[in-house]
């Protein structure tokens, strides 16, 4: 199945590949991703669709410990 | 003051004592930096030995781990010991050199991106663009891996950014860990509601009770409630060994009686654990009449195995202190104790040194300041069932990572931090090799480290596998051309002695209790010798096996 994800992100090195890496590593198969700069300085928006067996939230858990991820929800 | 030298001041800042690490070229700035420095630095003889050391004196004094090394090589060589800090949330600083930032991304000589190598293993990585950022990060790093659910944190320096006058930066102080906030109230209204209601309570206790400063809460809990207790590896001595209400560990070498435990149980009271694959056997078949209430400070870890009917999100201790247990569940305390005292010492075996009796005599002599630090194998599992430890922190042991070669150097981190302290290293034949070059850093610093050698001349975990689940179809776990032992540590300058029968035990014990130095023992085991209990790969965990079928 499909999920949608919505994060707020800190501008800073590395920060998609850590978003990104940790999904596939946890079992989530990034499917279609966009960035773009956020109005607030410094942060990003990103949007990420999944394909995974794993429910959506699991991973909304593991990326919200990402110490450059600064909020995210699961998009119904 | 150069950007190094900043780094250098900013560590002691923090209050760095000790690092272990190995220099190089990209790392050479701050190794000039530390020359004066009040920093005691620890040259190890392989950089891996470097981060598990770090990951042992983080364990033995709740304090950060620090370890350095310079790029390239270096820096994959700690990548194991990363890993093992990882899965094991163990609080380190890894601080790399890097090749100049003019040639990153050049394949330069000795450049590897250890940020991007090391992602999957580390709670945060920094690369450092420019020495303003240093006093900053430094301080992120040591907060950030002691906060929380603990881990390590990669600082990779470029040699130009090292090398860059910074002039006089004002450091930043150590910041205040905020202790993890409270769970949910009404989480812990539901809590309160099923310990009312349970008939077959069991707590099962992992290594976040430690970490979490929560052993006083955890302790009080089970005087007051009475409930038995399960503990995971890494939970043990988190309830005293000793305690009657402690059923051991669980798990595919785990005591009968804290198996029976959970699979009867109605009730899991899971404390910072985290329902590992080895712990709980075929997962469907983990617990299967128990209802969970999961007590943990990392919210990622609530249903990701198994889904809980009650999460407590936040401080251990606060959840400790709010939960109480009706009484009445007498009988099934009693069962479980029945349980425990049916268990039997496996069988001896057929020559050698019986390992597991070596090690209950050990424990009968052991007090609550002596750190015994494992390798991976039966030996590893042997000092799990068979050592009774009185505090968490007394038993350093590769959980989640599983890396052999992590005893001696955890031995040597264990006991630079505790310097008053006797600090055992318990290894077998197998592990023992893989980071032996560490004799020469006990030799260098005359540790008292006592290394107690099981030699059973085989890779015996895998080696028992083989014979039980693969035909006896053995393959490569053949170490019969051992080197002599004795020698090998006589040649690092460490005494040693072998024994090879069980009436040569006690004298050896006097000599690891009480001799002022270092001392290896090479101790002689069957070469057939087997690990009990075990349960089988995707077997719940009754279905274990005790060897007296065979």
């Amino acid at each position: 199945m499909t999920h949608d994800l919505k994060l707020a992100i800190s501008r800073v090195e590395g920060v998609l590949v850590r978003v990104l890496g940790l999904s596939v590593r946890r079992g989530y198969d990034p499917v279609e991703v966009a960035a773009a700069p956020a109005p607030e300085p410094g942060v990003m928006v990103l949007r990420m669709r999944v394909e995974s067996t794993r429910p959506a939230e699991a991973l909304a858990r593991q990326l919200s410990k990402l110490h450059d991820v600064r909020h995210v929800e699961v998009v119904p | 003051m150069k950007a190094a030298e900043l780094l250098v001041r900013a560590l002691e800042h923090q209050g760095v004592d000790v690092l272990f690490g190995y220099p190089g070229g990209a790392i050479l700035p701050f190794y000039d930096a530390l020359v004066g420095s009040r920093l005691r630095h620890i040259l190890v003889r392989h950089e891996q030995a470097a981060a598990l050391a770090a990951d042992g004196y983080a364990r033995a004094t709740g304090r950060v781990g620090v370890c350095v090394a310079t790029s390239g090589p270096g820096a994959t060589n700690l990548v194991t010991g990363i890993a093992n800090a990882f899965l094991d949330s163990v609080p380190m600083v890894a601080i790399t050199g890097q090749v100049p930032t003019t040639l990153m991304g050049t394949d330069a000589f000795q450049e590897v991106d250890i940020f991007g190598l090391t992602l999957p293993v580390v709670k945060h990585s920094f690369l450092v663009r420019s020495a303003d950022e240093l006093p900053g990060v430094v301080a992120d790093a040591f907060r950030i891996a002691s906060s929380g659910r603990p881990g390590p944190v990669l600082v990779d320096l470029p040699k130009d950014v090292a090398n860059v006058e910074a002039g006089e930066l004002e450091l930043h102080d150590r910041q205040r860990v905020e202790p993890a906030p409270p769970p949910d109230g009404a989480a812990l209204e539901r809590a309160r509601e099923l310990l009312q209601h349970c008939e077959r309570p069991v707590a099962y206790v992992g290594g976040g009770v430690g970490m979490a400063g929560a052993v006083e809460e955890l302790r009080a809990f089970v005087a007051s409630s009475g409930v038995p207790v399960v503990t995971t590896l890494k939970g043990i001595g988190a309830v005293d060994g000793n305690d009657p209400l402690s059923l051991g560990m669980l798990g595919m070498h785990g005591s009968r009686a804290a198996n029976l435990a959970v699979q009867r149980s109605d009730l899991l009271l899971c404390f910072g654990a985290r329902f590992d694959d080895r712990a709980t056997g075929r997962l469907d078949g983990f617990a299967p009449r128990a209802r969970v209430i999961h007590a943990d400070v990392d919210p990622a870890e609530v249903d990701k195995l198994r889904r809980s009917d009650v999460a407590l999100v936040g401080d251990i201790r606060a959840s400790l202190r709010a939960l109480a247990l009706r009484a009445g569940t007498d009988a099934w305390r009693k069962e479980c104790l029945g349980e425990k005292e049916r268990e039997r010492m496996p069988a001896r075996p057929r020559t050698g040194v019986d390992a597991p009796r070596l090690l209950r005599a050990l424990s009968d002599r052991l007090d609550d300041r002596t750190f015994v630090t494992c390798d991976v194998g039966q030996h590893q599992m042997w000092v799990a069932q068979h050592v009774r430890f009185r505090r968490p922190e007394l038993h350093l042991s590769s959980g989640g990572l599983g890396t052999m070669g992590y005893g001696l150097p955890a031995a040597i981190g264990a006991q630079l931090g505790r310097p008053d302290a006797r600090v055992i290293a318990v290894s077998g034949d197998g592990s023992f090799l893989m980071n032996v070059q560490e004799l020469a850093t006990v030799r260098r610093h005359s540790l008292p480290v006592k290394i107690l050698l099981f030699d059973n001349q085989r890779l015996g975990l895998v080696r028992q596998w083989q014979e039980l689940f693969h035909a006896e179809r053995y393959s490569e776990v053949d170490l019969s051309d051992n080197p002599d032992f004795v020698r090998v540590a006589e040649a690092f300058g460490i005494p040693a002695m072998r024994i090879d029968h069980d009436h040569e035990v006690p004298a050896a014990l006097d000599r690891v209790l009480d001799d002022p130095g270092p001392l290896l023992v090479h101790v002689m085991l069957d070469s057939g010798s087997m690990c009990w209990p075990l349960v089988p790969p995707n077997k719940t965990n009754e279905e274990m096996m005790n060897g007296e079928d065979r």
